[in-house]
């Protein structure tokens, strides 16, 4: 991984040295360059495409576009794409991807029409190097991309790179862009670095240090980079204070930001990079267009959304609420009035409408069926792993499907007659009686998610059972997987695998504590977030710390740490 | 841009038959009485009889211009080493002085009316009555059910053009280029209907026939999905409150002067942001079949100005005569001859043409609130 | 696009409720040319009588030539503004029927690209903003709009809007105008306000018009770090952005230029 982002000086620098490290950057004290070493890497995580953005946005400001292609990070079986961070790698031609986007940026900073609201100062002669204004305009920018004041050597560095540049292209800012491109790409950057220290509480281990803590208070919590109040308390030390990184952490649960954590936390937990590639028959399901796919994963998070960060509701209720929102572009699926000509009106299904809770709405429903049909088996599959964590294996691979499939079949017109049939093999049934009873609640719903009274004419049978009880359709279903304590386990545990990265080794008794501070709090996402925010084990150090990254940026002197 | 305008002339669908209410199928009226509407088609009413056109259709340009060549000189232009000349002297038969066209000016140019429909049957309304004080003479068609008496002189002016008249059951390009109208946002008309008791007797309705800016929600093929939201525009003047009442499952309302816009161009560098037509429509009336899949079927007729129904055309200019060949000289002194509405006291001209407009409205959500301050673009 | 921009906060005033169907754009600068005045917010000639424009885009589909669509009778209920002797006339537009061969420039008849002059059916004529033939009513009196959006919005009083203020702001804030005032907006068009007295109080449910960290001040424009994110300032006060289908929080002061 890290020897990928090896060459990303691909700048031609060669033989530059740091010893003209500009001795007065700023009389600010927070943009000194670190003179204390860095803490020892623990894990380094990488950003994904929504933190790049918003990190982007909220170092340089919403108007600078971001524009570019970002290579995924690879979702390891039954896990989060937090936890894959922490172990992804960046393939050269993502590189290239994410060189092209930095230049793009830096361009757009340091052009004529931008550069006088970056800069503090102005280059004695804008054809020729000031390593002085470069580290002025410099240092500040890098200490919001790395989520820490640089190094003495990496300001050098950064800074003889805007002078080389500066000095080939007769053009200082030509200079600073460059080497606001190479920062851009920086593995300190593009991952976020978990650095520890010493465990004053538990001699001989590590735990997490305060400019990690600010890290991972900020992506975990607003889904982006550390802001100044946050840099500065990690600066100052108050994150491994107990206490003040309880207050801290508070103030930031009950901040309106709050909603992007939350929409990040379960655009990762239900999977929703799969909407990405979700494609329908056409022929099947001409109603299913473009507006209407791009719809359906936001009209999810505005309902989570709403219901756990606006309304402050108990999670449990995500799965009966009869609130949600609605576009035009969805008004025909749900046969529903849209009032407004443009964006998103909150809609209220009527009482006793199958459509209540999560599990209604059509991107679930859509995203868990076939592109011709919908699907007892994935609707009910999902349940078990994403909304209750307990994994459903995979089929074996010899099975005869001929039923299932024969969707027009007038002997057998409803999909559950179709299962039962399929599952007269003891081999399918034993998994089907895991997923099936879940997912046939929600056959009144095909597989765009429309609601059909009939399938081939005959009525449909939304029976369903969960840890015994015996329900109907998506209302039963919803108030069964409410009144589960696997569910509300289930969401606890993810919240911590999504803060640390990691799966923890005692992961049950862990998620059971969380899960009952989760109930003692009444079931509310702000709780649940400030409890993995703060709780000791999330920033004990369980695994060996990685080397440091070496960055072939500079050759007689490195700038890593 | 131009190719699309002039698409609504050159533009084509399937006829929309009409099919009478079979009131016992119908659904039942909404406990609140309100039933909203999109327009999936709206074009010309198409009949193709057989003796409608017997000497053939509507002749183009080009042909018009060998006509008024002697005919030694017609044989030699159409000789293939000449197709070359041929074009350049048709082409500039489109062109009159002081760079006119005849179809940006078509009554600039003194040409002979265009053939005409010489059928009896064709679609439409009984627009006068059987006789109209401010009208001008003409026949009445016989509907293809039987009913006597059909004002439609539109159909009789513009039914032997080729893109009108389509073949074999399936009508001319213009009612495909008129569909994309309705597709693009450009002209979405909807209805909603109030105090609706009863889908196959109710002798109070009101009728709102309006335009939406809203463009319209379809489908993979194209095709309008029912139940889509739409928001009446704000503009009252192309908001027609109309009277109507239900019987035997078919709605009609009263005589009107029915108002909606078309706008041209959906904001391409070419359009000409604003530029914008009028359906105008007097003594209009709509009579609407409710189906048993929940949508509407029927006409709208009424009198438009007979430029109107040559707008197109109109806006196309010499791309109109030169690429898709029509004549519009020809067209307009058809449409001229045959208007039978609006007559000019002074000239005794009418100056509207009766016409009938096939459409299919299916079920929709309208939103008929009317929005407030507006706020200027710079 | 324009429905995004309807903004209930402010109260309809009565020019807005005149007939228009479309937006009616901003004034391109504050000075007209010799003979042509504003009053109240209508543009009138020397005598004060409203004046109107003749849209040429009306007009197509009724006629092949708007420019002089208003011929014959029509002349003697509108009386064309005619231009001063020797102004330069810029050629009829193709699309209104103007001949292929001229050359599509527009010729600067004044120092207010509003209005140019172009031949009309009673020789040059003014027009405003390129495409309004501009006339007055014949029987009217001053200071009566009473034909404004006559014949299908053919005929529109002409009404003025001021010019936009030139800003010394944050390139994602613009200047609107809502009901004949300039208030700011940002690119989305969110109307900006801020706090009448105090700030918001933590957790604030408003949203801050943010910014980057690393910005910099310009004009009266200066960035707080000590909000969740960096915010803008105008003139020391934390802005904020309000929805435009929703009314500015009252404890709140939309912001002007």
């Amino acid at each position: 991984m890290i020897r990928a982002l090896c060459f990303l000086a691909a700048l031609g620098l060669t033989a530059c040295s740091a010893e003209k490290a500009p001795q007065s950057v700023s009389a600010e004290p927070s943009f000194v360059p670190l003179k204390a070493p860095l803490g020892q890497i623990v894990a380094m995580r990488r950003l994904t495409e929504a933190q790049y953005r918003n990190s982007i946005a909220d170092i340089f400001g919403p108007d600078i576009r971001v524009a570019g292609r970002f290579e995924p990070i690879v979702r390891p079986v039954h896990e989060l794409i937090a936890t894959g961070a922490a172990s992804s790698t960046i393939s050269p031609a993502g590189l290239e991807q994410f060189d092209a986007m930095a230049r793009a940026i830096a361009a757009q900073i340091f052009d004529a029409d931008h550069r006088a609201q970056f800069m503090a100062c102005a280059p004695r002669d804008v054809a020729a190097p000031d390593p002085d204004c470069a580290a002025r305009v410099l240092v500040p920018v890098g200490r919001y991309l790395f989520r820490r004041p640089m190094t003495q050597e990496e300001v050098a560095a950064y800074v003889m790179m805007a002078g080389k540049a500066t000095a080939s292209s007769g053009d200082f800012h030509k200079g600073l862009e460059l080497a606001l491109a190479a920062m851009l790409v920086s593995p300190h950057f593009l991952y976020v670095v978990e650095s520890a220290e010493a465990d004053p509480e538990s001699p001989g281990d590590l735990r997490l240090d305060n400019l990690a803590r600010a890290s991972r208070l900020s992506f975990l919590l607003w889904n982006t980079t550390p802001n100044e109040t946050l840099l500065k308390a990690a600066e100052q030390g108050q994150l491994t204070d107990p206490s003040q990184l309880a207050a801290i952490a508070g103030r930031m649960v009950r901040s309106p930001r709050l909603e992007d954590g939350v929409r990040a936390f379960f655009a990762d937990m239900l999977l929703f990079e799969k909407f990405d590639e979700m494609a329908k028959d056409q022929i099947v399901y001409p109603r299913f267009n473009p507006d209407v796919a791009s719809a359906l994963s936001e009209q999810m998070l505005r309902m989570i959304v709403d219901q756990l960060v606006t309304q402050k509701g108990d999670y449990r209720d995500l799965f009966t609420t009869r609130r949600t929102f609605i576009n035009r572009a969805l008004g025909p699926l749900y046969q529903a009035k849209v009032t407004s000509t443009q964006g998103w009106v909150p809609y209220e299904f009527a009482p006793g409408d199958d459509r209540a809770g999560l599990l209604g709405q059509a991107g679930f429903l859509a995203l868990y069926a076939h592109s011709g049909r919908s699907s007892p088996t994935l609707r009910g599959r999902a349940i078990r792993e994403l909304l209750l964590c307990q994994p459903v294996p995979n089929p074996p691979g010899n099975v005869n499907f001929t039923a299932v499939q024969d969707v027009t079949s007038t002997a057998m017109p409803t999909a559950k007659m179709r299962l039962t049939a399929h599952n007269s093999d003891p081999v399918c049934a034993a998994c089907h009686r895991i997923t099936d009873p879940l997912g046939l609640p929600l056959e009144k719903f095909d597989g765009i998610g429309a609601f059909r009274r009939q399938e081939n004419g005959a009525p449909i049978d939304t029976a369903g059972l969960f840890e015994g009880v015996a329900f109907q359709g998506n209302i039963g279903l919803g108030k069964a997987l409410a009144a589960s304590t696997s569910t509300t386990e289930c969401v606890a545990g993810r919240a911590f695998q999504y803060a640390t990265g990691r799966v923890p080794e005692d992961d049950g008794a862990l998620a059971g504590g969380i899960e009952q501070d989760f109930a003692k709090d009444g079931y509310r996402i702000a709780s649940l977030f400030l409890r993995v925010a703060t709780m000791p084990q999330a920033y004990r150090i369980a695994a060996p710390p990685l080397a440091a990254p070496e960055i072939a940026m500079t050759t007689s002197k490195g700038v890593h740490p | 841009m131009l190719s699309h305008k002039i698409a609504a002339l050159c533009a084509a669908a399937l006829f929309v038959p009409i099919v009478p209410a079979q009131t016992a199928t119908l659904p039942a009226p909404p406990a609140n009485g309100e039933m909203g509407f999109v327009f999936a088609h709206f074009a010309p009413a198409i009949h193709q009889g057989d003796q409608d056109c017997p000497d053939g259709p509507v002749a183009t340009l080009r042909d018009n211009y060998l006509q008024t060549q002697a005919s030694a000189e017609r044989l030699r232009l159409l000789e293939k080493p000449n197709e070359a000349e041929l074009t350049k002297r048709w082409t500039g038969y489109a062109f009159g002085p002081q760079g006119t066209n005849i179809c940006t000016h078509p009554d600039k140019f003194d040409r002979p009316s265009q053939r005409i429909v010489q059928g009896k049957v064709a679609q439409g309304l009984d627009l006068d009555g059987g006789a109209d004080a401010e009208g001008c003479d003409h026949d009445p068609f016989t509907s293809p059910t039987g009913q006597a008496g059909v004002d439609n002189q539109m159909w009789r002016a513009m039914g032997c053009v080729r893109t009108w008249r389509g073949v074999d059951g399936t009508g001319g390009d213009i009612v495909r280029g008129l569909t994309q109208f309705l597709i693009s946002g450009e002209h979405t008309q909807v209805l909603l209907l109030t105090g609706v008791d009863s889908l196959s007797d109710d002798p109070d309705v009101t009728v709102i026939y309006a335009n939406s800016e809203d463009r319209a929600v379809v489908d993979a093929k194209q095709n309008f999905m029912p139940d889509a939201s739409y928001t009446v525009v704000a503009n009252a003047q192309h908001r027609n409150v109309l009277k109507g009442r239900i019987v035997g499952g078919v709605l009609m309302t009263d005589p009107a002067h029915i108002r909606l816009r078309q706008s041209w161009g959906q904001g391409s560098e070419r359009d000409i942001r604003g530029k914008r037509t009028e359906y105008d429509m007097t003594k209009a009336r709509l009579r609407l079949t409710f189906q048993p899949d929940g949508s509407l079927k029927g006409l709208v007729g009424g009198y438009q100005p007979i430029w109107n129904i040559m707008a197109s055309a109109s806006i196309g200019g010499e791309g109109a005569a030169t690429t898709a060949g029509y004549d519009c000289a020809a067209m307009y002194a058809a449409l001229k001859k045959l208007a039978d509405g609006d007559r000019d006291p002074a000239t005794g001209q009418c100056r509207r043409i009766s016409s009938a407009m096939e459409v299919l409205a299916v079920p929709a959500f309208v939103n008929d609130t009317l929005p407030a301050t507006r706020v200027a673009q710079q | 696009m324009r429905r995004a921009l309807l903004l209930l906060a402010f109260s309809p005033a009565p020019l807005w409720a005149q007939a228009a169907d479309l937006d009616i754009p901003v004034a391109a600068a504050d000075h007209f040319p010799h003979g042509i005045s504003v009053k109240g917010r209508v543009y009138t000639d020397r005598r004060g009588l409203t004046l109107y424009g003749m849209d040429m885009r009306a007009a197509t589909g009724r006629t092949g030539q708007p420019a002089i669509y208003c011929s014959g009778d029509c002349l003697a209920r509108w009386e064309p503004l005619l231009a001063p002797r020797g102004a330069p006339v810029s050629p009829v537009p193709r699309a209104f029927g103007g001949p292929r061969t001229e050359a599509a420039a527009v010729k600067p008849a004044s120092d207010n690209p509003d209005w140019t002059v172009m031949e009309g059916p009673a020789g040059p004529q003014w027009v405003y903003k390129k495409v309004h033939l501009v006339f007055t009513r014949k029987d009217a009196r001053p200071g009566s709009t009473e034909h404004d959006g006559a014949d299908a919005y053919l005929w529109n009083s002409l009404k003025y809007l001021p010019p936009p203020p030139k800003l010394v702001a944050p390139p994602d804030v613009a200047a609107r105008l809502v009901d004949g005032a300039y208030v700011l907006a940002d690119a989305q068009g969110n109307w900006l306000f801020s706090p009448k007295d105090s700030d918001c109080a933590d957790p604030c449910a408003w949203r801050p018009l943010a910014t980057g960290m690393v910005r910099r001040a310009v004009g009266q424009w200066s960035v707080r770090h000590t909000a969740d994110q960096a915010q803008w300032l105008y003139r020391g006060k934390p802005v904020y952005r309000a929805d435009p289908r929703q009314p500015v929080p009252a404890d709140g002061v939309a912001l002007t230029p």
